[in-house]
């Protein structure tokens, strides 16, 4: 590292060219500034040249950049990016601007996005920004830089005075004439912002209204929900939609009202048919909106939605699609009440059969799917009982041969019979068969435990009497984890009858039932 | 994207207006006959009296800029038509006329005044065209039709401007208020102002409709109808064989009796499937 013996200028043309090229690679740095005199625009046009990926990646970001500047605004960008990119190649110039738009723009866009916003439209970024500029940085700007940014001020400053100077000559206004707050406010009250607003509010705020000044018995039933949620309700049940649209500003609105919202036959035909009624007021503006997605080009308007399939002949034969909601009839203004009443009817009465149909495929389908999942239940439950059964099983198997390899490794381990004299008890034991066995325990050295040992192996039949059935192993390992054996058993002595624990603790001639000698019988124990 | 079908359809009065706002300065124009439109006091009011001018210089525009900035804004306010009616619509605009022209009289009579005595007069020189009508209009507009979407440009962390779908009309109306210099500004603003207190309701005229207006209109859609009906025979006619125009040949019958909703040619979508007659055939020979 030579980095010691370059002077000011060539430290931070390095510095320049690595921030650039975004590499910390200072060796092969140096060596291309050193094979280009330590100019900085022959070093970078040499490293993008000769690198690929590096070029790739630089045309990426200056697309994005300057598309994302153009988008900002069309006149000053472009501007600067002829000026600073003259050629359309970056680093030509040194200045902070560009690298601020190329190095973060390679791991956040949308950092450097505001970061050149902030750089070159002063106004609209925070103050301290704007002065850190002024103070600092604007001295270190090119010349045309320079002029980008005085040509900017002159932009700004006018418009910015006039913003100023409206605000507070409004303000002033209105302090001085509190009429127009007044007015001002009665304006705004029926402004609606689409922001922020509820629709089941604005529906129940139609809804009041509408009941206030027309139908007082409230024989309408409106849906409380917005258009959306409306049409979904509607596809989702199968049924009509009849969508009013309402402008209280209108001249025929109370009379479209009266005459045909309030009339009797109208109302019945809705309940006849279960039509779900859905209003919007077009000054609010989710109304406005759904009477453009409507095509309404006359208010007020009825407008009936239904699900609708459409046939189609194909050289396969006939294919229906699966059923859309869409508009069937459209009424716009005021027309005479039978006549809307008529085509309504028309509509329902031919699109009724349909709906029916779709319901009940509906319904149908519902149904086998509930046959369904209560098939898969019962089958899940059945496999479920079936893989418990399996388990019980394999446990219990286990659970004996642990049992078998516990036995046989204590047969492993019984010492032989013991034949001093006066060192041993004879103990002699019936078991249920009736046969009656016999063996000389050591007093000392056996428990109470190695009786119940010798017991339950002739139980199972290893031992006979004192002789092994098999071949002994004397190999058998301990059994694999500690087991509490369950003998299925209680050895007690005859006279007096007292119960022999099982104990290991306790040698056999400590225990007055066996010691010197011990007649036993096994009682089996039953679960 | 939330905007108005587009089109004129059942929006009359919106349709004559832009025609006569783009024909009116075209013929003018070619008819040399511009001169009719220019108001101001010095020699038109003060020297030769030509006190008509006052209701000709809101005729028409003058400058081509201006009626196309007008021809875009007028179709921007046909959505007001339909929020309001076009029968009430028009009603505003006449209630709105009358009222600038009564302005425009009572400044050029104070400027007669201030003029004899011999003072400064404030306001010389009028604009020519409905600048005052566009700006009325343009205050129902912002006082009626809702804000559909709004969005931030510029956002910062400190700094964003809101602005919603309407700024296309704001900026263009204040791009036709600019146009003339200072006397349209003001007769913009004075536009703007009187169409606001009437709709606040503080000047008379909101309830104001033009008497017989629905005579005229039934007239005038009566002759359309029959007109109508006969091209859809004469339709039918020619193609017997389809059944589309089989089925538009027996509707005109069943709308006859709405007179009022002819213009808007409601359309029921027919629910008994009708294949064209194209398909017709192509079927047949799929087969």
């Amino acid at each position: 590292m030579n980095h010691v013996n370059l002077t000011p200028s060539q430290r931070q043309t390095l510095t320049q060219y690595l921030s650039i090229v975004q590499s910390s690679d200072t060796q092969e740095a140096l060596a291309i500034l050193e094979s280009t005199h330590w100019n900085l625009e022959t070093a970078l046009i040499s490293h993008y040249e000769t690198t690929p990926h590096a070029n790739d990646r630089l045309n990426l970001i200056s697309n994005s950049t300057s598309s994302q500047r153009n988008a900002v605004n069309d006149n000053v960008p472009s501007q600067a990016e002829a000026s600073t990119f003259p050629g359309g190649f970056p680093g030509m110039s040194s200045s902070n601007i560009e690298r601020e738009a190329i190095n973060p723009a390679a791991n956040n866009t949308t950092r450097s996005f505001s970061d050149v916003i902030q750089r070159y439209l002063p106004f609209l970024s925070s103050i301290d920004i704007t002065s850190n500029i002024r103070n600092s940085d604007f001295a270190t700007l090119e010349t045309q830089s320079k002029v980008i940014y005085i040509i900017q001020w002159i932009i700004y400053v006018p418009v910015l005075i006039t913003y100023q100077v409206s605000s507070i000559l409004f303000v002033i206004l209105v302090k001085c004439f509190p009429i127009i707050r007044r007015l001002a406010q009665n304006r705004l009250g029926r402004k609606s912002e689409p922001t922020g607003l509820n629709p089941v509010q604005t529906a129940n705020e139609f809804i009041s209204s509408f009941q206030r000044y027309y139908d007082r018995t409230g024989e309408l039933d409106w849906f409380e929900g917005g258009y959306s949620n409306a049409l979904y309700v509607a596809k989702r049940d199968a049924r009509f939609l009849l969508c009013y649209l309402h402008s209280a500003e209108h001249d025929d609105a109370d009379e479209f009202v009266k005459e045909i919202l309030l009339n009797e036959q109208f109302k019945l035909l809705l309940k006849e048919h279960n039509v779900l009624l859905w209003a919007g007021d077009v000054e609010k503006s989710e109304g406005y909106q759904a009477s453009n997605a409507l095509e309404i080009m006359k208010y007020p308007s009825l407008v009936l939605l239904s699900l609708k399939t459409s046939t189609q002949e194909t050289p396969s034969g006939t294919t229906t699609s699966s059923p859309k909601l869409s508009v069937v009839s459209r009424i716009q203004g005021l027309i005479p009440t039978e006549k809307v009443i008529r085509r309504l009817k028309t509509q329902i009465d031919k699109l009724q059969p349909t709906l029916i149909t779709i319901r009940t495929e509906r319904q149908q389908a519902e149904l086998s799917r509930m046959i369904r999942q209560q098939q898969d239940q019962a089958y899940q439950e059945s496999l479920a009982k079936d893989q418990a059964r399996e388990t019980a099983k394999q446990e219990e198997l286990l659970k004996q041969q642990r049992k078998k390899g516990w036995l046989e490794w204590k047969l492993s381990q019984m010492k032989p019979e013991c034949t001093t004299p006066g060192q041993f008890s004879r103990i002699a034991v019936r078991l249920p068969s009736g046969a009656r066995i016999q063996r000389c325990f050591s007093k000392n050295e056996e428990t109470l435990e190695d009786i119940y040992t010798w017991v339950e192996l002739n139980l199972q039949e290893l031992i006979a009497g004192n002789e092994p059935l098999q071949a002994i192993d004397s190999n058998v390992s301990g059994p694999a984890g500690s087991i509490e054996y369950q003998f299925g058993f209680n050895l007690n002595s005859i006279m007096p009858r007292v119960k022999i624990d099982c104990d290991a603790t306790v040698p056999i001639g400590q225990c007055n039932g066996v010691s010197p000698n011990g007649n036993l019988v096994v009682e089996m124990l039953y679960q | 994207m939330s905007i108005p079908p587009s089109g004129f359809r059942s929006l009359p009065i919106s349709k004559i207006l832009i025609v006569l706002t783009a024909t009116i300065p075209l013929i003018s124009s070619l008819a040399s006959i511009k001169y009719l439109y220019y108001l101001s006091l010095s020699p038109f009011i003060s020297e030769y009296q030509q006190y008509w001018r006052i209701l000709s210089s809101q005729i028409s525009f003058i400058n081509e800029s201006e009626v196309l900035l007008a021809v875009v804004l007028l179709y921007q306010f046909r959505a007001v038509e339909r929020f309001i009616s076009s029968y009430r619509y028009l009603s505003m605009i006449t209630v709105f006329w009358c009222y600038n022209s009564l302005l425009i009289t009572l400044l050029i009579g104070t400027d007669l005044y201030l003029n004899r005595l011999g003072l400064f007069i404030p306001v010389d020189k009028f604009p020519s065209g409905p600048f005052a009508i566009i700006t009325g209009l343009y205050a129902i507009y912002k006082a009626y039709i809702p804000v559909t979407y709004t969005f931030d440009i510029y956002h910062t962390e400190n700094y964003k401007i809101t602005l919603n779908d309407q700024i296309l009309v704001n900026l263009l109306t204040l791009q036709l208020t600019l146009s003339q210099g200072w006397c349209s500004i003001w007769t913009g603003f004075m536009g703007y102002t009187v169409a606001w207190l009437v709709i606040n309701g503080v000047l008379p005229g909101l309830k104001w409709r033009i008497p017989f207006y629905k005579d005229l209109s039934a007239l005038l859609l009566n002759k359309t109808t029959s007109t109508e009906g006969a091209q859809t025979v004469a339709l039918s006619n020619g193609a017997a064989d389809s059944t589309t125009f089989a089925n538009r040949a027996v509707s005109p019958n069943d709308e006859d009796d709405d007179r009022n909703n002819i213009m808007n040619r409601d359309e029921d979508e027919d629910p008994a499937e009708t294949r064209p007659l194209a398909s017709q055939f192509l079927d047949t020979f799929r087969r």
